[in-house]
């Protein structure tokens, strides 16, 4: 019989599900692609629908169930949150415990009832879900792992050594004291929604100076051993508002109102903020044994520029879903490998791991979803297959790209994408403006073909997850214009031949056509929607967006026949 | 004297009763109430608990700021792993 093992991550933001079976993903999914809700954090029960659907298996089946923290530290550290900011916390309080009160106290009980599992259920630490995953999923046998995000139960950072004999934490940083906290008032006091726009701060931090970087050393003090101390005064926990408090107005000036221009100032603040932020993490990593590898997991590690900067002292593994919805794997890691270890022997490492973990769809369901539509699809191996896609993406169409199974993860890595020449710097405002409606501040990543890479960036090496942020040769910059964000780096996505083999081909093809191994590469949805998931959800967007031409499989639906 | 301890005995008796009227009633009541009532409740919790808990919290000795050394080679052992905390 084989052994199943489900994670989950619920109730904060990003909620999925990750179904293993003998230790290999069968299926995982956050549950914001099947319910249409961005950053859905409820129970997740449409991905773990997806996943017992994929196994054939019924929820009494699942041998194990792993939830991705535990419960009650974190409602022990969300009472004293809501009990050290008396009186103003009296509607989270009210909310929060309601929630609680609703059976979710008692968790074991309530997935039980709620989920119908009758298998053990177990609840590993926030930060030990985020490590597994990061640990198991890359190449090495032996690794330091750096953990940093918001918070999870108390720890906001973490560091963890793994090997052989599985993942032991060495030491960690408490609530409130967090980098992810401190970019996160940054972002609401540069107008943007916490948990969800901290990657504009980043992109903002490119057009601005360090002119706030006395202002930034005293909201994050740096401490012996690489540690940092978040001033209570700056941050303002327990009400619904933003966390900034006054004290960081008086510190940086009046905040940005959500939707205001933008000024040099609130370029600064961003620029400061993000060199803070590297500067904590690479003081961390000097504290790390020299000889390991670094793997790195949690929210922070989705900042692409702080982890190249890193990824110039070791070698570093950034997973594809660093943050929550990738310790739904983690937790489900936790079950399979260290549950009851040394008795499972740890697996070998030696494959890359697919993001590719999502629903697929077969070509039937395709046309099924065009003709529901009422869309015209014709079948591209008829009008001459990928080639032709190149050849017009390179007369400048912007194309929608859906093929195979989906990606988990918040990046469109050639399973739900929208493709475009990079070589016309007019097609960034053209996708900014036309299709993704986003802030013309924000760049846009190009996906290269991995062998040509180091021709194009600067201490290029293997990046297809789109984690890390290099630098362009300034050489190269005008061939991939639209690429390259205003201080001449990239979010650059390496395409091997097994990474995603379709996209690989295009690449070629494209590169045969103008000369340039690389196209734009961003997400298959448009402002406030999730990455569409399946050919209905494509067929919409395509319509919404605008997009000049629709490839869903092997269908090609031009934009004229909407 | 016997009549002093009879009292109490029958006042017992008589919030009892009226608590477990007060319940089925609960109970009966539509699931607006009820929300109604467990909002109640915690807003006194918040507003007659809450401020002790506050002032014991700032009273506290705080803890030193950054990393702190943490050996826990059981983190995954599975009697652990089973518990909520």
């Amino acid at each position: 019989m084989p052994c199943h093992v489900l994670g989950i991550s619920a109730f904060y933001h990003d909620s999925a599900a990750c179904l293993l079976r003998d230790g290999e993903i069968v299926l995982a999914v956050e549950e914001e692609r099947l319910s249409r809700i961005k950053h859905d954090h409820a129970y997740p029960e449409r991905a773990i629908a997806a996943c017992l659907a994929a196994a054939g298996i019924t929820a009494a089946d699942v041998d194990t169930v792993v939830f991705y923290e535990k419960t009650l530290p974190k409602l022990e550290r969300q009472l004293e949150t809501w009990i050290l900011t008396f009186p103003r916390s009296l509607g989270a309080f009210v909310r929060g415990m309601s929630r609680y009160l609703d059976g979710r106290i008692d968790l074991r009980r309530w997935l039980e009832r709620r989920g119908g599992f009758r298998g053990e259920i177990l609840f590993s630490e926030h930060h030990l879900s985020h490590a597994a995953f990061a640990f198991f999923s890359s190449p090495y046998e032996r690794a330091a792992v750096l953990v940093a995000d918001g918070v999870g139960e108390w720890a906001t950072t973490s560091v963890w050594l793994a090997g052989p004999d599985g993942i032991v934490p060495e030491r960690e940083i408490l609530f409130p004291d967090s980098l992810g906290l401190f970019y996160s008032i940054i972002t609401a006091h540069l107008g943007f929604r916490v948990n969800e726009d901290e990657y504009k701060v980043m992109g903002l931090a490119a057009y601005g100076k360090d002119s706030f970087g006395g202002e930034m050393a005293s909201i994050l003090p740096f401490c012996e051993g690489g540690g940092f101390v978040l001033k209570r005064r700056y941050l303002r926990l327990g009400g619904r508002e933003r966390m900034a408090s006054p004290a960081l107005d008086a510190l940086l000036g009046p905040p940005r109102a959500p939707g205001a221009p933008i000024e040099d100032r609130h370029r600064d603040i961003a620029h400061s903020a993000q060199a803070r932020l590297e500067q904590a993490l690479l003081r961390i990593e000097a504290t790390l044994p020299p000889d390991l590898p670094l793997c790195m997991a949690g929210g922070v590690a989705l900042n692409g520029a702080a982890n190249a900067r890193l990824a110039r002292r070791r070698p570093l593994f950034v997973p594809f879903a660093p943050g929550d919805s990738g310790a739904a794997i983690g937790a489900a890691y936790v079950g399979h490998w260290l549950a009851g270890s040394p008795a499972t022997p740890l697996p070998a490492r030696s494959a890359r791991i697919s993001p590719r973990l999502g629903p697929s769809f077969s070509a039937d369901a395709c046309a099924a979803a065009c003709a529901a539509a009422g869309l015209r699809a014709r079948p591209l191996h008829e009008l001459g297959g990928d080639p032709f896609v190149a050849e017009q993406l390179a007369r400048g169409r912007i194309i929608g790209w859906f093929d195979g199974a989906m990606e988990f993860g918040p990046r469109a890595l050639g399973g739900r994408s929208i493709l475009a020449d990079p070589r016309d710097p007019a097609v960034r405002d053209t996708l900014n403006a036309r299709v993704k409606h986003r802030e013309p501040f924000r760049p846009f990543a190009p996906a290269m073909l991995e062998q040509r890479a180091t021709d194009y960036f600067e201490g290029a090496h293997p990046v297809p997850w789109m984690t890390e942020i290099l630098p362009v040769r300034p050489e190269r910059r005008a061939d991939i214009a639209a690429a390259v964000h205003v201080d001449g780096t990239a979010r650059l996505q390496t395409v091997g031949p097994h990474d995603a083999p379709r996209l690989h081909g295009l690449l070629r093809a494209f590169e045969a056509c103008t000369g340039v191994p690389a196209v734009i590469n961003t997400s298959f949805n448009v402002a406030g929607e999730p990455i569409v998931c399946s050919p209905e959800d494509a067929c919409r967007c395509f319509r919404a967006a605008g997009l000049d031409a629709l490839v869903l499989g092997d269908l090609w639906i031009a934009g004229a026949d909407r | 004297m016997e009549g002093s301890c009879k009292l109490p005995a029958v006042a017992s008796q008589r919030v009892k009763l009226r608590l477990a009227g007060l319940l089925a009633r609960v109970r009966r009541a539509s699931d607006a109430v009820r929300r109604a009532l467990v909002l109640a409740l915690l807003v006194v919790v918040y507003a007659l608990v809450l401020p002790w808990f506050a002032l014991a919290l700032r009273l506290r000795a705080r803890r030193s700021p950054g990393f702190r050394a943490r050996q826990d080679p059981a983190i995954t052992a599975l009697e652990r792993l089973r518990l909520p905390h």
